[in-house]
């Protein structure tokens, strides 16, 4: 479908994504479990990345009910060299692939120290490395359906300079820039959004310390923490003909986080 | 002996990490001329030697240390024997980085997080409790204009991550007095840039993409990390400062 042909679509239909095929990492839970969902519901065929197969089989199970099509991938994104395959065979088996979600993520407790390199190689692996191999593993998929688009999940931390968790998250946010450069010949657009607060199981460490999270929600304009569902509903925005001329950019979704306290 | 004032760095004590050439060695150049006192490191000791005999002119009391950034425990090593060696630390300059083009392996991958970011935030971490004793305490990161550019390879990617952690490290250490900037180069002449500084496709680009329509030299980066570490920068820190002669958009 031309652009033009696109925006004589009444504008709710541009914001589906009937028959597409997506890629979601860190799909077993949080906010990657809320986009499998949310793309479902939007029309989209998933394939489901995570390590904890026994969370993306029930997934599967609920995405199937919503008929569309999910595909189990069990797979650790720190393992580097199995993401290129499981991309491959996810492609084979939902016929081609539209969308790449790089979502998959995990914090780091130490703040600016490495207390254990290993440990710091390991979050990089996830957070930066799996986002790099993946957008490179999809890009001829993508290229092949026409373009589509990779949507990398960043955070508020890496703009805000937050530990060594959110410098991997700068990073994220800047190889989104540069890889909407490189692909944008083959039509791919690639943006990522920063969430800030939301209620996952990554984040029950600072909801079990209130004077961390009043710290946070205190220079937080909404005043309170994002449900998962809310970040999804932007990623199917995204991912849609909708966005069709956003790529490169980083959008923060985060309840208005400034320098100044809430009045 | 130039008259004191604030940009001078006289009795300070600093570690300079990828001495031995390019920017590295041309900061080590200006500590010197400003009164430092140096730790130099560098993978690789022949350069170096000759970098030390020239500080060494200046009358700069000069160490060295070959050190392979990239092992995890070496960066801890380098600044426990250059704070010995120099009786504590003032400045930490890390400049060490690699552009990396051997093609995205997963082991190139692995190589630069390690070099370009991994190093300094050992280096750093190892720094502290020196930088705690120190009047002046400053770390200087070298990030690059690519953090800001971005990239689909490592590099700019994780020049970003360097500033992110400028910035935060800032904030987190900010109580005890201790600085944390970086300085983000443009395209500065240096072997690293060797490679495409005089290509044509680069020159042809460099009136659109730079507002100065020329590269850097690498004493114009060394003249800010002077300043920078000098007290006429004393109100300065989780500064990310772009040396890059101006890459503005095109509009």
């Amino acid at each position: 479908m031309s652009p033009r042909q696109k925006l004589q679509m009444p504008v709710l239909d541009r914001f589906r994504l009937h028959g597409r095929r997506a890629f979601v990492t860190g799909a077993s839970r949080g906010i990657g479990r809320a986009i499998a969902i949310a793309l479902a519901e939007s029309g989209a065929d998933v394939a489901l990345a995570a390590r904890d197969e026994a969370r993306l089989t029930e997934l599967a199970a609920e995405i199937e009910t919503l008929g569309r099509r999910a595909h189990v991938v069990p797979l650790d994104l720190a393992n580097l060299e199995a993401i290129a395959p499981a991309i491959d065979a996810a492609a084979d088996e939902l016929g081609g692939l539209d969308l790449l979600v790089n979502n998959a993520g995990v914090s780091h407790r130490g703040g600016f120290e490495i207390h254990d390199p290993a440990e710091f190689d390991r979050m990089y692996d996830i957070n930066l490395g799996a986002v790099l191999f993946g957008c490179q593993a999809a890009r001829p998929h993508l290229a092949a359906a026409g373009g589509g688009a990779i949507v990398n999940i960043g955070s508020i931390a890496g703009t805000k300079g937050a530990g060594l968790y959110g410098a991997s998250k700068a990073g994220v946010h800047a190889l989104t820039r540069g890889f909407s450069r490189e692909y944008a010949n083959d039509g791919i657009r690639v943006v990522a959004l920063a969430p800030g607060q939301v209620i996952t199981d990554m984040t029950a460490h600072v909801r079990a310390n209130p004077s961390e999270l009043n710290a946070i929600l205190h220079h937080t304009a909404r005043g309170r923490a994002a449900d998962p569902e809310e970040i999804a509903a932007a990623v199917v925005y995204l991912a849609s003909p909708a966005a069709g001329f956003v790529t490169g950019t980083t959008i923060a979704i985060d309840g208005g986080r400034d320098f100044f306290a809430r009045r | 002996m130039t008259a004191p004032g604030p940009f001078r760095l006289d009795g300070r004590r600093a570690l300079i990490t990828g001495a031995s050439r390019g920017i590295g060695r041309a900061i080590a150049e200006t500590y010197a001329q400003a009164g430092a006192r140096l730790a130099l490191a560098a993978r690789t000791s022949a350069n170096l030697q000759q970098v030390a005999d020239n500080v060494r002119e200046h009358g700069a009391e000069v160490h060295t240390y070959g050190a392979d950034l990239t092992d995890a425990q070496a960066p801890t090593r380098l600044v426990e024997r250059a704070a010995e060696a120099l009786g504590g630390l003032d400045i930490v300059v890390n400049n060490a980085g690699d552009g990396g083009h051997d093609g995205l392996t997963l082991d190139a991958y692995r190589r630069l997080l390690h070099v370009n970011l991994r190093a300094p935030v050992l280096v750093t971490q190892a720094a502290r409790p020196f930088l705690l004793e120190s009047d002046a305490p400053v770390v200087i990161n070298v990030s690059s204009v690519s953090a800001r550019l971005g990239g689909a390879e490592p590099y700019g990617p994780l020049k970003a991550a360097l500033s992110s952690y400028t910035v935060g490290l800032a904030r987190e250490w900010g109580n005890d007095g201790i600085r944390v900037v970086a300085i983000a180069p443009g395209v500065i002449e240096t072997d690293m840039t060797a490679g495409y500084t005089d290509a044509d496709w680069w020159t042809g680009n460099l009136a659109e993409r730079v507002a100065l329509g020329r590269n850097g030299q690498v004493d114009e980066i060394a003249g800010m990390a002077q300043f920078l570490a000098s007290d006429a920068a004393a109100y300065i820190t989780g500064a990310v400062i772009p040396v890059d002669g101006g890459w503005v958009h095109q509009y």
